[in-house]
């Protein structure tokens, strides 16, 4: 008998109120004495982030702002703020904001010390050498980046989202604060948290899962079907927002572990084609792609169902009448049926679904008919 | 991208890739900073060999002064002598002119009257001694006047050294017989360069009738007197080291022993010119190197540096 092999690692992060102005006494901490922040243009308005900024010059740190990032972050996003971190003589790279602008953040770092293009790097544990000092304050409940070892760039060239997972990816310090969250509106808060729902149930399912990972998938799953409905009606909740910030920070633990599937995949794909919202997506994509998956998994969905039933008193069903339901459940304008793809433009992209990374620990081994079948899930 | 394998893949995805264990800045770190002691130390060495070698390199430079004021020294020396031979040479030559006049003019004197037979035996005897001690002059004056640089009677040939040094030692045959001296010559590698065969001559025939006279002019033990004469080849021409094993000279010997009229033999009829003429050829004719060491165990030992010349 031989016991496979599994690994975790996870960031250090501190977790609760006040947990982002700890960056200024880290960032002395470890020596360094000018950072680069990266955000984005909203971000950068609110009041807290003003407070983060002071309590970063309070420790007598000098900073210099990369607020260029966008949904979905490019390439050439990435070598402007790479340009900025050196001619700033920035030593730690500090993201304040959602997953678009945590990934920038790692590309950026993975410019700073490896040079090259970002698309050197796409694939699998192909980034030589460590990323400078990186400190994450996530603003969203979804993405995880700040525990993943996940970066997610889009090829401005070809119109695709390059995958780039690597340990290296994996913060330094994770500074989570549920309270940032509170300013998120309906519509993003319902998407980060389906994209939390499917981080935890395909790390769960995923071949790569360990005993580890699962224990914090489970718990993911259970804290988002226990307040992500009732948020969308209570966006300023903050007990709610704590369950669901802490449903994304165990999703991540798992995901950034056990890797994903075919969800996100056909979510890269389609997302960086057709420039969609990932988490809307993924809530889409969850239904069509479990009912493909179920059959090689039983015993995990099963479990998964049970989660439901429990929790949300639905009956007995199959995991993708469960999930059909609990997205039905939700009001947002981002879940309407995805009318910009048509049969000819998925088929394109069929290749870059099976090129991507999180395909090898789907646990149905994916096959193009399989992918080209999906599609009919989709359709309204 | 590595897709091929899925099972490679899954592993890379858990973290169990090659570049994906943790790393940790500190070995990096500290790999740098020992080659940064390792390069500030080599550089610390190194400036302290550069002043080591400026300090030989300096005292190179003082030696090589003191060596041009001796030369230029001896130069000036050597002029005056030989001005003086030129200008004392003509009063000179009247002198053994009468000199002999005056021989001739007595032989004429008849002896008829008696008492002055015992005069004119005298007056033969002064002018003899006036005759022989001219003579005698006119020698030291021509010995002086070789020293006038001007003379360039000796063209460059090309010159087996071995073999014209083995020519020079052989006319001294007798000499070196009578005091059963044995002299070696020896090369490595070729020694035939371009050279003044009538100047290396007197250079040779100097050296030696000096370790004669005075390096075994005691009772010499039979079969232990040697010379040694050896050629090497130098980047700048041909190192002669001229050796014997006679009784050597004391440190003032040395230190005087390229000086004009220094003799130890003044009595014995020793000019104190034959070292100072060896040390003008070599330096102001052939433009080399002579060198008298001051370690040598027992004789003497010269270093010289015969530079090549161009054709």
């Amino acid at each position: 008998m031989s016991i496979p092999l599994s690994k975790f690692i996870a960031p250090e992060f501190i977790y609760g109120t006040g947990a982002a102005k700890i960056a200024g006494q880290y960032a002395q901490n470890i020596g360094v004495s000018r950072i680069l922040v990266v955000t984005d243009k909203n971000i950068s308005a609110y009041s807290w982030f003003k407070e983060i900024l002071a309590s970063i010059a309070s420790h007598k740190i000098h900073y210099t702002c990369f607020e260029d990032v966008t949904e979905n972050p490019k390439d050439y996003e990435c070598v402007a703020g790479a340009s900025l971190y050196t001619h700033s003589k920035s030593q730690l790279i500090l993201a304040i904001g959602g997953g678009s602008v945590m990934d920038c953040a790692k590309a950026i770092g993975i410019l700073v010390t490896n040079g090259g293009e970002i698309s050197d790097y796409e694939g699998v544990d192909e980034i030589g050498f460590s990323i400078p000092p990186l400190v994450c304050i996530p603003t969203t409940a979804g993405s995880a980046a700040d525990i993943s070892q996940f970066a997610i760039i889009t090829n401005s060239h070809k119109a695709y989202k390059m995958a780039i997972v690597s340990k290296t990816l994996v913060p330094d310090l994770a500074l989570i604060d549920p309270a940032l969250t509170l300013t998120v509106s309906r519509e993003i808060t319902i998407d980060t948290g389906l994209d939390v729902l499917a981080h935890a149930i395909e790390s769960y399912v995923s071949n790569a899962a360990s005993s580890f990972t699962r224990l914090h998938a489970l718990e993911a799953v259970d804290k988002v079907l226990l307040s992500l409905l009732k948020l969308q009606d209570h966006l300023d909740d903050l007990h709610l927002r704590d369950q669901l910030m802490q449903a994304s920070l165990q999703a991540g633990l798992s995901f950034s572990n056990a890797s994903l599937g075919l969800i996100h995949a056909i979510a890269h794909a389609l997302g960086g084609r057709y420039n969609l919202i990932h988490g809307a997506l993924n809530g889409m994509l969850l239904p069509a792609v479990c009912a493909y998956n179920a059959p090689w998994a039983p015993e995990s969905y099963q479990v998964i169902c049970q989660r439901f039933e429990a929790l949300l008193n639905y009956p007995r069903a199959s995991i993708d009448l469960h999930l059909k339901r609990f997205i039905d459940q939700m009001r947002s304008d981002n879940l309407k049926p995805i009318t910009a793809v048509n049969r000819e433009g998925y088929q394109a992209l069929i290749p870059y679904i099976l090129k991507d990374p999180c395909i090898a620990t789907n646990p149905r081994p994916v096959q193009e008919e399989d992918v080209r079948q999906i599609y009919d899930y989709l359709k309204p | 991208m590595t897709t091929s394998n899925p099972d490679a893949l899954r592993d890379k995805l858990m973290g169990l890739g090659k570049q994906s264990m943790r790393k940790n800045y500190y070995v990096d770190l500290r790999r740098e900073l020992d080659q940064r002691i390792e390069a500030e130390e080599a550089l610390k060495k190194l400036n302290e060999n550069l002043e080591n070698l400026v300090a030989t390199r300096t005292q190179a430079l003082l030696d090589l002064e003191k060596q041009l004021i001796q030369s230029e020294k001896l130069a000036a020396l050597g002029g005056l002598v030989a001005g003086i031979s030129h200008e004392v040479n003509t009063p000179l030559g009247i002198s053994v002119t009468m000199a002999s006049h005056l021989k001739g003019l007595t032989d004429r004197l008849d002896c008829q009257v008696p008492e002055q037979e015992a005069l004119i035996e005298e007056l033969k005897e002064a002018i003899w001694i006036l005759e022989t001690n001219l003579m005698r002059s006119v020698e030291i004056m021509d010995s002086f006047r070789r020293l006038a640089l001007d003379q360039n009677d000796d063209y460059p040939h090309t010159l087996d050294y071995m073999d014209y040094t083995k020519g020079i030692i052989k006319s001294l045959t007798p000499e070196l017989k009578k005091r059963q001296i044995d002299v070696s010559i020896t090369c490595e590698g070729p020694c035939v360069q371009l050279g003044y065969p009538g100047l290396w001559s007197q250079i040779v025939v100097n050296l030696v009738k000096n370790s004669i006279l005075h390096g075994f002019d005691k009772s010499s033990i039979e079969g232990f007197n040697r010379i040694c004469i050896h050629f090497e080849n130098h980047k700048q021409g041909l190192l002669c080291r001229y050796s014997d094993n006679g009784s050597g000279m004391t440190e003032a010997v040395r230190k005087a022993v390229f000086d004009p009229f220094y003799t130890t033999r003044r009595g014995n009829g020793g000019t104190g010119l034959g070292m100072f003429i060896v040390h003008q050829i070599i330096t102001d004719r052939i433009k080399g190197t002579i060198q008298v060491a001051d370690n040598a165990p027992s004789g003497v030992v010269f270093t010289l540096l015969l530079p090549k010349i161009a054709p």
